[in-house]
C-alpha cells in the first residue's frame, strides 16, 4: 500500500471537505445577522407601508418593573387651592406655569416626579398646561395633571396619578425599537399607510385590571408608546419574550 | 236494692280497674325495635322506643321467656310458644335480662334507647309501662320477641350472567387474545 | 532525500490530523446551531419532582361490615381495608378485586338494585366511594387485569362482597344506579376479611332503621368514646406577617417561574394581592386570610382521563403549597369529590380535597381546604386554604366526657336541620299539616351519613380572633365535632354538648 500518496489524497480531501464546511458555515451566518439587519427590518417596515416620522430610539438597557401607587383626588383640598389662588398677571407661558406650578404645590401635588410636558395646549379661550408623571427619566402612564386655565385664572384640574415606590430586583431584556413596530403590523391593514410621529419608551399601568375596586397597590410594566400622525397611541408590551 | 248495689259495684270496679286489665297501649308510646312482627336472628337488641308526647315517664323493662321441663328452667323457644301459654303458673317464669330502666319524654318526638348483649335464641317479652308524675301506672303494653337460631347462610342463586355456549367462546376468545 | 522525505511525511501526518479535527470541529458547529442555540439542561427546575401517589388520597369514603345477626361496624380507617397494609399480609379489597379480574372464568353481569340489597343482608362488607371511578381507566391505573367482560361497567362507586354469593364480588355505580356482578370460581379472600376487622376492636352500629322505624339503613353508633379535644391552629401562611414575606414570595414564584419578575402585582385596599401575568394568562390571587386562588388560561387541546389529570393535579399540589417545614400535626390530603366537565370539546376534572390532620377529618364550615381543576393536561384552576394545627402533646388534654349520643343529634335537632333544608329548597317547607312526627321522619329518612373530626369555624370566628397586632388570637382552634350528612349538606354538632355547630354544603 503507498501510504504517501494515500495520505496526499486524503489530505486534498479533507481540505475540500473543510472549505465546504467553513462556506456553509460563514454563509448560514451572513443570511442570520442579514436577517438581523436594521436595514432589513426598516425595508419590511417600508413594505408594510410604515413610514417613520421621527428618529428610532436607542435600544435601551434591562429594565425592571416598577411598582407603583394608584392616587385618589382629595377634591375638598384642590377646590380650596384653586379658590384661594391669586389672579395670573400675564398670559406668556412662564407666568401660566408659575402659577400652575404655584396652586400644585399648595394643592400638595408637586411631587419630584412631576413635569410639565412641553406642548401648551390651546383651545378656544382656554389653555391646558398638562404634567406628567416621571421616574427616572421614564414617563409613567398614563398619569397625568391637567391644569386649564381661562380668563387669567386656573379653573381646573383634574389628576390621575401613580406615585412611584420602587423597582423591582430583577430587569428584563427590552424589545428593540424596530421589533416593537413589527408588532403592529398583525393588527394593521396591509394596504394602509401609517406614519409613525412619535416613539417613546414608557411605564405603563394597563387600565384593564382584574380588580373590581380601585386598588392601593400597583405595578407598571415598560411598554414602548408609539404615536402616529392621525394622533392615535398604541401601547406595545416592552419585555423581550 | 242490694243486687243493684252489688252489679253497680261490681260495673264501678270494672270501670275503676279496666285499664289495668285490658292492659291498654299508649297511643303516643310504640316500641319501634326489635320489631314484634317476625322472628328476627339477631345476638344483641337495641330497644328503641318512640315518644310523640311530651313529659311522659316510662318504664322499659325486658325478659326472657322460661319453662321449667324436668327439673330444669330454659328459655322458651319460638315453636313452643303455643305450649308455653297454657301450661301452669307454676312452669313459667319470666327472667328480667335488664334493669328496668326509666325515661322521661322532653319534646315532640323523643326516643328511649337501650342495648341489651348475648341474646340467645328463643322468646322475650319487652314490658312499657307509662306512668305519671306521681308514679301511678296509666298504661301498660307488653311485646313478644322472637329470635330465631341463625341458620344457615342462604346462598342467594344469581342467574348466570351468560349462557354456556357464549360464555365459553368469550372465554375462548380470551385466551387467544390474552394479553 | 530520505531526510527530506521523512520531514515532509511527519508534516503531512501532523496536516491531517489537524483537518480531521477541524472537520469535526466544524460539522459539530454546524450542526448544533442547527439544534437550536445554547446548550440545553433537561428538567429546568433540577432536582427531584416531588409529587403524591394516587393511593395516598384515593381511597373509600366508609366501610361498612354487616356481621350477621345485626351486628354492623364502620370501622374508622379505610385506606388500608382498600390497599392492605404495605408489607402486611392482612387482606384488602384491591387484593380481592385483582384475584376477581384474573380468573381465567370471570362472568359478569348486572343484577337489579333489590337483589344487591338483599343479599347485603347478609354476612358482607362494603366499600363506598364518594364519586364514580371510571372502571377502565381505574384497572389502567393500578396495573389491573381487563378482562373483556369488564367492558360492560363504566363506572363504580362501591365495591361489595358477601358471604350468602361468596363467588361473588359486587360493584355498583350509585349515581347511574346500576349494580354489577363479578363471579368467579373459588376465594378472593373476602372471608377473611370480614374475620379480621371482625378480630379488632369495634364500635356497635346500628341501622337507622332500628333507631327510628325509618326506611334508611345508614349506619349510626349507639355511642363512642370520646378522644378529640379542641386544637389550636392556624393559617398556613398569614400575608400580614413580615415573617411569612419571604414564604409567600417563594411561593408565587412556584406559579410564575420565570416570568415572576414581569408579573404585574396589585394591591387590592383590603389587603388582598393579585398577580398577573400577561392579559391574564395566569393570575394569582392570595386573599388577606392566607388562602388563595390560581387560574390559567392558556389552552391545552390535550385530553386526558380521569387519572391523568389526577396525576396531573397530584403533582401540581406537591410543588405548590407552602413552603418551609412548621412543627406541626401531620397532615394529609385526600379526595373527597369528583366532577367531570365538558366544554369547547374538552373534558375538565374538578378534583375537591379534603384534610385529615393526626387522623382526623378537618370539617370547614365556610370552604373547602384544596381544589383543583384540570383541562387536558394543564392546571386550569387551583385554590388552598391550608391550615396547620400543632402536634398534641402525647396524652394532654384528651377528654374523658361521653360523647353526645348520635341518635340524639336528631332527636333535638331534627326541627332545625329541616329548617335550614327547606331554606336550601332541599326540603318542603313545612305546611300546616306537617306535625312534629312527620318532621323528624322526612328528616331522618334523608340522612347519609355520620362522622366525627374537628371542624374549622367559619370566617366570623376567625376575624373576631385576631388581637391588635392583627395576628390569630391564641383562642384559634379546631372544635370537636359530629358531622351529620343530610340530603348533601353536612351539619356539624358539638361532639359533646350536641350544640349545632354551623353547617356546610351547596
Amino acid at each position: 500500500m503507498d501510504w504517501t500518496k494515500a495520505k496526499n489524497i486524503l489530505i486534498v480531501a479533507l481540505l475540500v471537505t473543510n472549505l465546504l464546511l467553513l462556506g456553509a458555515y460563514v454563509l448560514r451566518e451572513m443570511q442570520r445577522s442579514a436577517a438581523e439587519d436594521e436595514d432589513t427590518r426598516r425595508r419590511i417596515l417600508t413594505e408594510y407601508k410604515v413610514f417613520l416620522e421621527t428618529e428610532i430610539p436607542k435600544q435601551p438597557a434591562p429594565m425592571a418593573v416598577l411598582f407603583v401607587r394608584p392616587e385618589t383626588e382629595d377634591r375638598a383640598r384642590i377646590e380650596q387651592a384653586l379658590a384661594e389662588q391669586a389672579p395670573i398677571p400675564d398670559d406668556d407661558r412662564e407666568s401660566l406655569r408659575s402659577a400652575a406650578n404655584a396652586v400644585l404645590e399648595r394643592c400638595g401635588l408637586m411631587t419630584e416626579n412631576t413635569e410639565l410636558a412641553a406642548p401648551f395646549e390651546t383651545d378656544g379661550g382656554a389653555t391646558t398646561l398638562r404634567y406628567r408623571d416621571v421616574f427616572d427619566g421614564i414617563p409613567i402612564e398614563e398619569s397625568y395633571i391637567l391644569c386649564t386655565i381661562k380668563d387669567g385664572r386656573i379653573a381646573e384640574i383634574r389628576r390621575k396619578w401613580y406615585t412611584p415606590l420602587e423597582l423591582h430586583d430583577t430587569k428584563g431584556e427590552i424589545l428593540g425599537p424596530i421589533e416593537a413596530l413589527l408588532q403592529l403590523l398583525p393588527e394593521k391593514d396591509k394596504e394602509e399607510a401609517v406614519v409613525v410621529r412619535d416613539m417613546e419608551l414608557v411605564y405603563r399601568v394597563d387600565p384593564a385590571g382584574p380588580v373590581a375596586e380601585s386598588p392601593v397597590g400597583d405595578t407598571a410594566l415598560p411598554a414602548w408608546k408609539i404615536t402616529d400622525d392621525k394622533g392615535i397611541i398604541t401601547y406595545v408590551a416592552a419585555y423581550a419574550q | 236494692m242490694r243486687k243493684f248495689l252489688l252489679a253497680a259495684a261490681m260495673m264501678f270496679a270494672l270501670c275503676v280497674f279496666a285499664p289495668f286489665s285490658f292492659a291498654a297501649a299508649d297511643p303516643a308510646v310504640t316500641l319501634v325495635n326489635p320489631s314484634e312482627n317476625e322472628p328476627i336472628v339477631t345476638n344483641n337488641f337495641l330497644i328503641s322506643v318512640k315518644v310523640t308526647q311530651t313529659g311522659k315517664f316510662l318504664h322499659v323493662s325486658a325478659y326472657e321467656l322460661q319453662q321449667k321441663t324436668d327439673a330444669d328452667w330454659a328459655l322458651v323457644q319460638t315453636e313452643e310458644l303455643e305450649e308455653y301459654d297454657k301450661k301452669k303458673e307454676e312452669e313459667k317464669r319470666l327472667v328480667p335480662i335488664m334493669e328496668t330502666a326509666s325515661f322521661e319524654s322532653k319534646g315532640a318526638v323523643s326516643f328511649f334507647t337501650h342495648k341489651v348483649e348475648d341474646i340467645a335464641p328463643g322468646v322475650y317479652m319487652i314490658r312499657i309501662e307509662t306512668a305519671d308524675a306521681d308514679g301511678a301506672v296509666l298504661f301498660d303494653k307488653e311485646y313478644r320477641i322472637l329470635v330465631k337460631e341463625k341458620t344457615e347462610e342462604e346462598s342467594k342463586v344469581f342467574e348466570t350472567p351468560k349462557s354456556g355456549t357464549s360464555q365459553f367462546l368469550q372465554s375462548l376468545l380470551n385466551k387467544l387474545f390474552k394479553n | 532525500m530520505n531526510t527530506g522525505t521523512a520531514v515532509a511525511e511527519r508534516l503531512k501526518n501532523i496536516l491531517l490530523v489537524v483537518l480531521v479535527l477541524s472537520t469535526i470541529l466544524l460539522l459539530y458547529f454546524l450542526w448544533s446551531d442547527n439544534a437550536g442555540a445554547g446548550f440545553r439542561v433537561p428538567g429546568a427546575d433540577g432536582g427531584s419532582v416531588r409529587t403524591i401517589p394516587v393511593e395516598d388520597v384515593l381511597y373509600p369514603e366508609r366501610i361498612t361490615v354487616n356481621f350477621g345477626a345485626e351486628n354492623y361496624t364502620v370501622p374508622p380507617e379505610t385506606a388500608s381495608l382498600w390497599y392492605g397494609f404495605a408489607g402486611g399480609d392482612a387482606p384488602a379489597f384491591m387484593n380481592g378485586l385483582r384475584k376477581f379480574l384474573a380468573s381465567d372464568n370471570i362472568a359478569v353481569g348486572a343484577i337489579s338494585k333489590e337483589d344487591f340489597l338483599d343479599v347485603m343482608r347478609a354476612r358482607s362488607v362494603r366499600a363506598d366511594f364518594a364519586f364514580a371511578i371510571p372502571m377502565a381507566d381505574f384497572c389502567a391505573a393500578f396495573d389491573l387485569p381487563r378482562p373483556a367482560e369488564i367492558g360492560v361497567i363504566d363506572a363504580f362507586t362501591c365495591a361489595a362482597y358477601s358471604e350468602a354469593s361468596p363467588e361473588s364480588l359486587f360493584l355498583c355505580d350509585r349515581l347511574g344506579d346500576r349494580y354489577y356482578r363479578l363471579a368467579m370460581d373459588g376465594e378472593a379472600g373476602f372471608k377473611e376479611l370480614i374475620a379480621h376487622i371482625e378480630a379488632s376492636d369495634n364500635a356497635t352500629y346500628y341501622p337507622l332503621r332500628a333507631f327510628s322505624g325509618v326506611e334508611n339503613d345508614t349506619l349510626l353508633p349507639l355511642d363512642a368514646s370520646g378522644a378529640l379535644a379542641a386544637l389550636p391552629y392556624a393559617r398556613s401562611i398569614d400575608p400580614g406577617d413580615e415573617d411569612d414575606a419571604g414564604r409567600m414570595r417563594e411561593m408565587t414564584r412556584a406559579f410564575f417561574g420565570k416570568s415572576f419578575d414581569f408579573t404585574r402585582k396589585i394591591t387590592e385596599g383590603n389587603g388582598t394581592i393579585v398577580y398577573m401575568y400577561g392579559y391574564g394568562e395566569k393570575v394569582l390571587v392570595i386573599n388577606r386570610d392566607g388562602s388563595f386562588e390560581y387560574s390559567a388560561s392558556e389552552a391545552d387541546r390535550g385530553s386526558t382521563d380521569f387519572f391523568g389529570a389526577l396525576t396531573t393535579a397530584l403533582a401540581f399540589v406537591a410543588s405548590h403549597e407552602e413552603p418551609g417545614e412548621r412543627a406541626a400535626a401531620e397532615k394529609r390530603v385526600y379526595l373527597r369529590d369528583v366532577r367531570s366537565s365538558f366544554a369547547d370539546g374538552q373534558k375538565a376534572y374538578r378534583f375537591s380535597f379534603g384534610l385529615d390532620i393526626d387522623g382526623h377529618t378537618v370539617y370547614y364550615a365556610d370552604s373547602e381546604p384544596l381544589a383543583v381543576e384540570v383541562a387536558g393536561r394543564q392546571v386550569r384552576y387551583y385554590k388552598r386554604d391550608m391550615i396547620d394545627a400543632s402536634a398534641r402533646e402525647s396524652g394532654k388534654g384528651l377528654p374523658s366526657d361521653a360523647v353526645f349520643a348520635p341518635f340524639d343529634l336528631l332527636t333535638e335537632h331534627f326541627a332545625y336541620i329541616y329548617g335550614v333544608l327547606s331554606e336550601k329548597g332541599l326540603a318542603a317547607p313545612p305546611g300546616r299539616a306537617s306535625d312534629d312526627e312527620s318532621v323528624f321522619e322526612s328528616v331522618a329518612e334523608m340522612v347519609t351519613g355520620l362522622s366525627s373530626g374537628l371542624l374549622r369555624p367559619s370566617e366570623t370566628f376567625f376575624y373576631r380572633g385576631r388581637d391588635e397586632r392583627g395576628a390569630p388570637a391564641a383562642g384559634q382552634n379546631l372544635l370537636p365535632v359530629w358531622t351529620l350528612a343530610v340530603q348533601g349538606v353536612d351539619f356539624y354538632f358539638d361532639l359533646y354538648t350536641g350544640a349545632p355547630a354551623g353547617y356546610y354544603g351547596e
